[in-house]
């Protein structure tokens, strides 16, 4: 353990996974499931959303948006339904957290989902689960029926005189549904296209209605604030980066997985302390990417950085999904970025010009250099291209694809110029083992 | 479009589920995918007026999803992810040993109909890459050799 | 009512108005492709980015409502950097198709990007290609490249016609527009997808290759296809080389009060009817069982000394007037006043129905001025009751003369051959055509088109527009007001009526409800009669 290790940190989101039949009924109601249900229903939905907001607790989906400021967004007068929507779109490149809580602790993500539709009056929540998580899907949706044979979904809640559906729909096939409004429009039942704002989705969302969408791992954790308090959960952590956190680390890594630990632990100890070091002892790192492919690229002087929100951001990252892929020696950043690229040309939806056209450029870009056919204007090239996205777009997928490319342009200029001076396909790593 | 009985009540259950009929279009044609192997032609106009939405909306929603097929797709449907994680972990000669084995390009389906392979994007599984999801089932982990053993068992 | 400033000007606003609304109602100009008043904001083009103070990027105009005390700047550094980048993108991929394209010289992305646009390309390697010259309709032909995907012409179908017809199918870059399998772009109005398509992507059939715009002269009128009075604009192509003087298209011409943006397929393509039939060219006279050629003065001296002796013989009544209702309010008022010193009433305009209204803008009424006959001539000389006491009183031989005026197709119908034998004098005055009446018409005059006439015609809702001659009337035809004051000179008239405006004056004097209504007032979008104003908004 290298020195300034953090404290063990007893998991909390992911207590039950490891255990067997963690996804029952009966394993989540031993473990005092569904309590915190029952405490949210004997107090105003207000009160709900006040401990929440003590807390601290920041959005998990990517936007770090504080989560009971959001929930207070609703109309205090409801004079329409109001939705909750579960975003379980996960499908943010380097992200899997949301996909352990589904499949191993379904009823926690329920209880979440619950407490968040009562907190903003809602009478029906839906869960928008990516269509190729089917293996989650079925147990999530075995365990709706468990939850609502036992009276926690439906009508008259526990007796609380409060009626909540619970929707479980499968989306299709499309990274773009996983931001809030092009998923609010593909419920809808149309194309996942982002909309604009204003209107906000707590004004006009679904149906036109006040809607609040939060994460998986967000709504996971307000059982735990409702049972052990808004102040245990501030404390974990520091100020504004505050509760217990899943980490994706993959990559070049001993052991890929999900680790949690409080918010905040160094990148470093992440991958040397739970992640086991790097997977090749002669390959030393050279890059990570820490919150998934939309955050901007650190080199190895950079790792020494608390994974949090605030930290990141000063780093000129961001915390995102905390999706940490480890690259080591043997990776060219020229490729990276092309995988990346070619991800987000995949994924834009098509309906804004700049990420429409831009995406698909930058990867023809990068694509030519990989390809040894670039030209150092290139570079300059891309960086415009990139900037001229950045900022102009409907949604933020164009942000992310253009945001975090001068990191790799200015962090990693070799490997880039590697390719177009010797005019090779050939990756630096490559040529330079290859010698 | 002739669906079992059962079938259709399943879709009048899904529809019943949600404030407005349009929202069932996804799960809808999930189960008209299921039946099928793929979406057919007509399934569009019969979606259409099920749900009271336009044709040219339906069209729109099988066009965007990744998901639909609008042909029928191998009886293993290999989809190999090739984002990020699974690239550094060796994605490409998954990918390689896959169009090796049985003779196709991504994109391409096997003469005897046996097997299909597309590449996708991040399917969440990026502790246990390289992998690949095969109809609805993940196989994580992959190693070449793995990958022709899983092959070799459904050529069977 | 909040007050912002715009580059530099403050301006009040309306709650609720957004930035482009308000620097249109100011003529500021600010780009747009997929802004259109008449359909819901898409913002997906992003070349109206400003810049907003305090904003921490540009935001669009169309989706950013107006805030107290906001600051907008269209055209500083940080607006037009960001605009650049935009222009740059839509046309890293548009297909330099401008030589060989019909929207060349009035296409939205020239005028963008010979302001906007970097002027080079950066792109290094091949296009994106799509699927072009596509039959997508009877009237449209659709080129996916040229296409920004700015998706007006889909919610036009969705949101105005509610046909979907169009869609925009697939994803990211390769996401393109298109017609359903199976069906097609064939709704009534689909020619209006052409006018709001900013680029040539789709493009009218009947125009293509027709005409360099540059070529076409705009003249503002009305179309006559039916009484709802679309206000239109007549392209006439002035290439003396090639087509001069040919009408080559109808536009349609905003008028929030009748039409809006619209106009339908059945009038955009209507001027088709002033070429598919040879004219009538010079007025003519029978003379010894053959139709001779007349000079206007002997014509119009000849149909009066015959209508006149018709009368005589006959008394009161003898005389029967059969008139077009796309007769303008002058023509009406001017044949009325002819009839009258004749010593008859007997004047009926036949009715032109045709299937029913269809909600949006085409009325079931295919004639456009049957409101301005019935406030001029009364209900029973529109409602069918005066033409059938005129095809009484043919039966009867009651009537003597008849004058027929652009109606010589009833001769096919309620006014056979049969009931005209008897005549003294049959004056058939008409466009083109040789019908069976023509073959017994004792005076065939020429008659000037809607398109070669000054004048003005009244709508269903009652408002009064001027139509205009887009072109010269061919050979010796002349406008119906014309014709009658002509003829009008040989009944005694002193009035002097050098243009349809006196006419109209006096129309507004004699006719209580046209009061105060002249061409001042009618201008280029129309008056409403004093009655009629509570009417016009439920179209």
């Amino acid at each position: 353990m290298s020195a300034g290790a953090p404290p063990p940190f007893r998991p909390v989101l992911t207590a039950r996974c490891g255990k067997p039949d963690s996804h029952r009924l009966g394993t989540y109601l031993a473990d005092g499931g569904y309590q915190a249900l029952s405490q949210a229903l004997a107090l105003q939905p207000a009160a709900v959303v006040d401990k929440v907001k003590a807390s601290g607790l920041r959005g998990r989906g990517g936007a770090g948006f504080p989560t009971g400021l959001k929930w207070s967004f609703m109309p205090k007068e409801k004079t329409k339904p109001h939705y909750l929507i579960n975003n379980a779109d996960e499908s943010e490149p380097g992200t899997f957290k949301d996909r352990l809580l589904m499949e191993k602790d379904p009823h926690l993500v329920i209880e979440g989902t619950l407490i968040g539709a009562y907190a903003i009056r809602a009478n029906h929540a839906f869960i928008y689960i990516r269509g190729e998580y089917y293996h989650a899907y079925t147990v999530l949706l075995a365990a709706l029926e468990e939850a609502r044979a036992k009276g926690y979904v439906g009508k008259n809640i526990l007796g609380s005189g409060w009626d909540c559906e619970v929707i479980l729909h499968r989306g299709a096939g499309a990274y773009i549904c996983g931001e809030e409004t092009a998923l609010m429009t593909s419920l809808e039942g149309g194309k996942g296209f982002p909309r604009l704002k204003p209107p906000f989705p707590a004004a006009a969302g679904l149906y036109a209605c006040p809607t609040t969408i939060n994460n998986v791992e967000t709504l996971a954790n307000v059982p735990f604030i409702m049972t052990r308090g808004p102040e245990w959960f501030a404390a974990i952590g520091r100020e504004k980066n505050s509760g217990p956190k899943l980490y994706c680390l993959s990559g070049h890594v001993k052991r890929p997985g999900v680790y949690e630990t409080a918010m905040g632990i160094s990148l470093r100890d992440l991958i040397d302390v739970h992640g086991g070091g790097m997977l090749h002892p002669d390959r030393p790192l050279k890059a990570v990417i820490p919150g998934g492919a939309s955050v901007g690229v650190l080199d190895a002087s950079e790792i020494d950085v608390p994974m949090d929100f605030d930290a990141l951001r000063a780093k000129g990252s961001m915390l995102g999904s905390a999706a940490t892929m480890v690259l080591d020696s043997s990776a060219c950043m020229v490729k990276a970025l092309l995988v990346n690229c070619r991800f987000f040309a995949h994924e834009s939806c098509g309906q804004c010009t700049p990420c429409r056209v831009g995406c698909d450029w930058m990867e023809k870009i990068v694509h030519r250099i990989e390809g040894g056919e670039g030209r150092l204007e290139d570079l300059e090239l891309l960086n415009d291209v990139a900037s001229r996205i950045n900022g102009q777009t409907i949604c933020p997928l164009g942000d992310a694809a253009a945001g975090p490319v001068p990191s790799y342009l200015t962090k990693f200029r070799a490997d880039f110029v590697h390719h177009i001076d010797n005019h090779t396909a050939v990756c630096l790593p490559k040529a330079t083992a290859s010698r | 479009m002739n669906f079992a009985a059962n079938v259709l009540e399943e879709i009048d259950r899904i529809v019943a589920r949600y404030p407005r009929a349009t929202s069932a279009v996804l799960p809808v044609l999930h189960v008209v995918q299921r039946e099928h192997g793929f979406v057919p032609p007509e399934a569009k106009a019969w979606v259409a007026a099920r749900l009271d939405m336009p044709p040219a909306k339906v069209e729109e929603v099988l066009s965007f999803y990744t998901m639909f097929h609008r042909a029928p797709v191998g009886r293993k449907h290999l989809q190999v992810c090739r984002s990020l994680s699974c690239n550094l972990r060796g994605e490409e000669e998954i990918t390689a040993t896959i169009c090796r084995k049985i003779g196709i390009d991504p994109g391409g389906k096997t003469a005897d109909g046996k097997f299909s392979l597309v590449q996708v994007e991040c399917l969440g599984s990026c502790g246990t890459a390289p992998m690949m999801q095969v109809n609805d089932d993940y196989h994580e982990s992959l190693t070449p050799r793995r990958v022709e053993e899983l092959l070799e068992e459904w050529s069977r | 009512m909040p007050k912002l400033t715009i580059d530099g000007k403050e301006y009040e606003a309306q709650d609720g108005q957004t930035i482009i609304e308000v620097c249109d109602q100011h003529h500021l100009n600010v780009p747009r492709f997929c802004y259109h008043p008449g359909l819901t904001v898409a913002g997906n083009c992003r070349i109206c980015l400003v810049d907003v103070e305090k904003a921490p990027k540009p935001q669009i105009a169309c989706g950013t409502p107006v805030a107290e005390g906001m600051v907008v700047h269209t055209d500083n550094d940080r607006a037009r950097w960001a605009r650049q980048g935009v222009m740059e993108f839509l046309l890293l991929n548009h297909p330099l198709d401008c030589p060989i394209c019909d929207k060349a010289g009035e296409c939205m992305l020239q005028w963008f990007s010979v302001e906007h646009g970097p002027g080079r390309s950066r792109l290094v390697g091949d296009k994106e290609h799509y699927a072009k010259k596509l039959d997508i309709g009877e009237h449209i032909v659709l080129d996916q490249e040229r296409c920004i995907l700015c998706s007006r012409c889909v919610r036009f179908t969705d949101e105005i016609t509610r046909t979907h017809e169009l869609a925009i199918t697939e994803r990211g870059v390769r996401a393109e527009l298109n017609v359903v399998e199976g069906r097609r772009l064939d709704n009534a109005y689909s020619g209006c997808v052409t006018d709001i398509c900013p680029v040539g992507a789709l493009t009218l059939k009947e125009f293509r290759f027709k005409s360099r715009v540059w070529f076409l002269k705009d003249t503002a009128s009305i179309c006559p296809g039916c009484s709802r009075g679309c206000n239109v604009n007549v392209s006439v192509n002035t290439n003396m080389n090639v087509h001069g003087g040919r009408i080559e298209r109808l536009l349609p011409r905003t008028n929030t009060a009748v039409n809006d943006y619209w106009m339908c397929d059945m009038g955009r393509l209507i001027f088709r009817d002033l070429y598919d039939k040879p004219r009538l060219r010079v007025p003519q006279g029978r003379d010894g069982g053959e139709l001779k050629p007349l000079t206007w003065d002997d014509a119009a001296r000849a149909v009066w000394v015959r209508l006149r002796e018709a009368a005589d013989k006959g008394g009161p009544g003898s005389v029967a007037f059969v008139v077009s209702a796309r007769a303008t309010n002058e023509e009406i008022f001017l044949l009325r006043r002819l009839l009258g010193d004749l010593g008859s009433e007997r004047l009926a305009f036949p009715a032109h129905v045709e299937g029913v209204d269809d909600g949006l803008l085409l009325n079931a009424d295919r004639t456009p001025n049957r409101r301005g006959a019935l406030e001029i001539c009364g209900a029973a000389a529109v409602d069918g009751r005066g033409l059938e006491a005129i095809r009484q009183g043919l039966e009867e031989r009651k009537i003597r003369a008849l004058l027929v005026a652009g109606e010589s197709a009833l001769a096919d119908g309620i006014l056979a051959p049969a009931l005209l034998q008897h005549l003294d004098t049959l004056v058939v005055l008409e466009r083109s055509g040789a019908t069976a009446m023509l073959e017994r018409a004792h005076l065939v005059l020429p008659l000037a088109a809607w398109a070669e006439v000054e004048g003005t015609w009244t709508n269903c809702n009652g408002r009064v527009q001027r139509v205009r001659p887009a072109v010269r009337a061919v050979g010796e035809a002349r406008p119906l007001w014309e014709v009658a004051v002509r003829i009008g000179k040989h009944a005694g008239w002193t009035e002097r009526y050098p243009s349809p405006a006196e006419v109209l004056d006096a129309v507004a004097e004699a006719i209580p409800a046209f009061a105060g209504i002249d061409y001042a007032a009618i201008g280029l979008l129309g008056a409403d009669l004093p009655g009629a104003a509570a009417a016009a908004g439920a179209r």
